[in-house]
């Protein structure tokens, strides 16, 4: 009887071990400075270095398909656009570069092993986020 | 069960009965002096049966009426256990934050069931509860530890000396060493940081993740410890420690208020300096 029980739990713990879910993480964490604003510096990391390759391999490549992407050519183009794109554009492409400078700032200082309070997490949070306001509006408007 | 009775029904409408209550959650039928309108709070519970491995994990939703729940969550997980669906599975044992047991993810943040408030029945908000994060479940809200602890175990988490000791003899600390423990040694290996933590979601094989570091530190910051060199070794590589992005959501989550994120940056401190 024993040994009945024993063989029927190694068979449902083998079955269950092959078909176990992971449980469910970044969908129901609850979103808090410290995550969401990591999250955004990853991300603006790899649209600003994606981007900065993106258009250097196509500025090296667009003699071969006859385009011209000099400075000159690509800023008569842009004027031809209409202004909510170009602030859009502006705003977007500042607001990375922003974000990602000012947070690799509070990284490096965090680096230094200070500031790493809840307390300090969050407010440096706050200081990063209105410094990076600020510095998107002098770029897109300046 | 006479006198219980006259204590309760004595203590009834007053704050000493809510307090009361909660060591008599699991009874029903609170004797009617004053009547309270059902306060009625709505329980969102993960659940995975591995004896139907290849059910998908589901939600279910179990009503409570709070003024016959005890105040905690922990409460509210064994009263559902006992009166309403006793196949609900999770871990629990000491009811007071010290075992670590409870440690589920609660309203979206991990911590401890048995030392959260269940909050004032809000209508329309339900609780949401699932085990710790990105974690292989064993049944509902029962996570598999296994791996934690061999990464526990892996940085090895005693006092190592390399004189010998003598046995009928403390080794002394002064009284300033031994402060650079507070905060280090209080920890209960619960998990709820290391659950919580992003980089040990996609990084769980190679990197330590921040419980097991804070112990890490624990031990290096022991003057009594002589093996620390052969500590920070163990650390020397992409994935044990620098897999630490300072995200500091594990610090943000820590039931006891302890700060693994301040450990891991003084870990790295610790090694750019050796």
């Amino acid at each position: 009887m024993r040994r009945h029980v024993e063989e029927a739990q190694s068979v449902v713990a083998e079955r269950a071990r092959k078909n176990r879910p992971v449980s469910p993480h970044l969908g129901i964490y609850k979103p808090q400075m410290t995550w969401v604003l990591s999250g955004i510096n990853r991300n603006t990391g790899v649209a600003i270095g994606g981007g900065a390759f993106l258009y250097a391999a196509s500025f090296g490549l667009a003699p071969m398909f006859g385009l011209d992407l000099s400075s000159v050519a690509v800023a008569s183009s842009l004027s031809a656009m209409p202004a909510f794109v170009l602030i859009g554009a502006k705003a977007l492409i500042s607001g990375c570069l922003s974000f990602h400078c000012f947070s690799g700032i509070r990284h490096l200082w965090w680096d230094t092993g200070r500031s790493l309070s809840n307390k300090a997490v969050i407010n440096t949070g706050y200081v990063t986020l209105a410094a990076t306001a600020l510095a998107t509006g002098y770029l897109t408007f300046f | 069960m006479i006198a219980t009775r006259l204590v309760r029904s004595g203590l009834q409408g007053s704050i000493g009965g809510r307090l009361c209550a909660r060591g008599f959650a699991t009874t029903t039928g609170v004797s009617a002096s004053v009547e309270k309108p059902a306060d009625e709070k709505a329980f969102k519970i993960y659940r995975w049966n591995p004896d139907r491995p290849t059910e998908e994990p589901r939600m279910q939703e179990y009503k409570l009426d709070l003024s016959k729940t005890g105040p905690m969550v922990l409460d509210a997980l064994i009263k559902i256990k006992n009166e309403v669906d006793p196949t609900l599975t999770f871990r629990r044992s000491c009811r007071e934050g010290i075992c670590g047991s409870c440690a589920m993810n609660i309203d979206g943040q991990n911590t401890l069931a048995c030392i959260t408030h269940i909050p004032k029945s809000e209508p329309g908000k339900d609780m949401v509860i699932y085990p710790l994060p990105h974690m292989f479940v064993v049944k509902d809200l029962v996570p598999d530890m296994t791996y934690f602890y061999k990464q526990y175990a892996s940085i090895k988490p005693w006092l190592q000396r390399k004189d010998t000791l003598d046995a009928n003899k403390e080794i002394l600390q002064s009284p300033e060493e031994r402060k650079k423990l507070d905060g280090l040694y209080e920890c209960i290996l619960c998990a709820c940081c290391s659950t919580s933590c992003p980089s040990y979601w996609w990084n769980q094989d190679t990197y330590l993740g921040p419980s097991v570091l804070l112990q890490a530190y624990r031990w290096m910051a022991d003057s009594r410890d002589q093996q620390l060199p052969e500590r920070l070794s163990q650390m020397e590589n992409a994935f044990s420690v620098y897999r630490c992005h300072t995200i500091m959501n594990c610090s943000r989550t820590c039931p006891k208020h302890l700060n693994p994120g301040l450990a891991i940056a003084q870990i790295k401190l610790l090694l750019a300096k050796n």
